[in-house]
């Protein structure tokens, strides 16, 4: 799947073996177990099957579970942040690189990282310049359960 | 409390350090009781994280009932929004196949959050009944069912309720339940469930089964009281009392019935 391996390069990730069967569901990518795989017997009527990789909204979603994932490997670029731009990037907001507390490897404009709040993944991000100031640019964030809930509701 | 991925001891002291106090329900596994707390549990990052999720206590009690193994193959019946199917998941380990299914779409967005949120691997959500989407046969089914509610949560309960719409509900129930005994194994386990406090949509239906010879109430312990044998005059099963009722000024939870039997 070209998204998902076009993302795992972006946030430093190789060799990233996918064990099970993937299985698209509408706008969504899951990987099933060969046990859950027998299991489906109305395809046409599934809305979600095992673990769930990603979604694609305009542009390609890794989901929470594969960012977290994605978290525990070394090589994964991640940027952790303190308390208060924690809070701040899962309501939307972006990161100012003054906030970034520790980074691996180093930071690289153009680069995307995991934003991590000591060992849990909140999302990721790409570093980009911003009126000569480097920004963490929030692209997705564990916020989004919360507003995907609201944009229903309304 | 989300087992897949937090323990008690881990999420007590993360809470803690920022000012909620919370308490263990002593009839609940991985239940706790929030007594009191400086923010919105349901905006924090335990919350986002997938490690907690908010649930009355009393329809925790119905996963606590049917006791879901790892390895089972479990249905989830009218499961969105998803606080129960997540629960199962927790107690199978992740591992075994745990079927949701809704009929509403729009509530099956709310179930699919939630098993994102909470890392669930072994569920296949489906829209439908489960009459005719013919999934086969289960070691366990759940149904909680849609039913009148209760004044605990809808302030406004006696005014919207009327004696037709539980009398509808509890004929929708018993088709509901039927279908759940035949997705059901032999010997299988079947817990029902209800937010209702209406006799006739838990015990009379109950009776119902009972005398359609389909199944074997299993006794039930804990809180609550034991469900009515008498409505109205008329006498029903004395098997009856091995369900549970929960009376909201007894129990401090929301209004609730729990049932389980095994199918013969």
């Amino acid at each position: 799947m070209k998204q998902l391996e076009g993302f795992l390069k972006s946030i430093g990730v190789e060799n990233f073996i996918i064990e099970n069967t993937l299985v698209r569901i509408n706008n969504k990518r899951f990987t099933v177990s060969s046990e859950l795989q027998n299991a489906i017997l109305r395809k046409d009527r599934l809305v979600y099957a095992g673990r769930l990789v990603g979604r694609t909204r305009n542009i390609w979603e890794p989901s929470s579970i594969l960012l977290r994932e994605l978290s525990k490997l070394p090589t994964t670029h991640k940027a952790w942040v303190d308390n208060a731009a924690a809070w701040l990037f899962v309501c939307g907001r972006d990161v100012f690189v003054e906030r970034i507390n520790r980074i691996n490897p180093q930071l690289t404009e153009g680069m995307n990282y995991l934003v991590m709040m000591e060992e849990e993944c909140l999302g990721y991000g790409r570093l980009q310049s911003f009126n000569e100031k480097l920004i963490l640019i929030n692209l997705f964030d564990l916020g989004d359960f919360l507003r995907r809930e609201k944009w229903r509701e309304e | 409390m989300n087992t897949l991925l937090t323990t008690h001891k881990s999420i007590q002291e993360r809470l803690s350090d920022r000012g909620a106090k919370l308490s263990k329900i002593p009839w609940l596994k991985d239940g706790f009781a929030v007594d009191a707390t400086p923010f919105s549990l349901g905006a924090s990052f335990e919350y986002l994280l997938g490690l907690i999720s908010i649930q009355e206590a009393a329809a925790q009690f119905a996963v606590e009932t049917l006791e879901p193994q790892p390895g089972d193959k479990v249905l989830d019946m009218c499961a969105a929004p998803g606080g129960k199917t997540t629960q199962i998941a927790a107690w199978m380990k992740n591992k075994g196949i745990l079927v949701a299914i809704d009929e509403s779409r729009e509530r099956l967005y709310a179930l699919e959050n939630n098993l994102e949120r909470c890392c669930v691997e072994c569920c296949l959500a489906y829209r439908g009944d489960a009459n005719e989407l013919g999934l086969g046969s289960f070691d366990r089914v759940i149904l909680d069912a849609p039913c009148s509610g209760n004044y605990v949560t809808d302030l406004n309960w006696f005014k919207k309720r009327t004696l037709k719409n539980v009398i509808d509900n509890s004929e929708r129930q018993k088709r509901l339940l039927l279908s759940a005994i035949r997705n059901l194994k032999h010997g299988g386990t079947l817990i029902y469930t209800t937010c209702s406090l209406e006799p006739e949509e838990n015990e009379v239906n109950v009776d119902w089964l009972i005398n359609e010879n389909l199944v074997e109430i299993k006794p039930l312990t804990g809180p609550g009281s034991p469900g009515l044998t008498e409505v109205d005059g008329k006498r029903l099963s004395q098997e009856l009392e091995k369900t549970r009722r929960f009376w909201p000024d007894e129990t401090g939870t929301q209004g609730f019935y729990v049932m389980k039997a095994i199918r013969i």
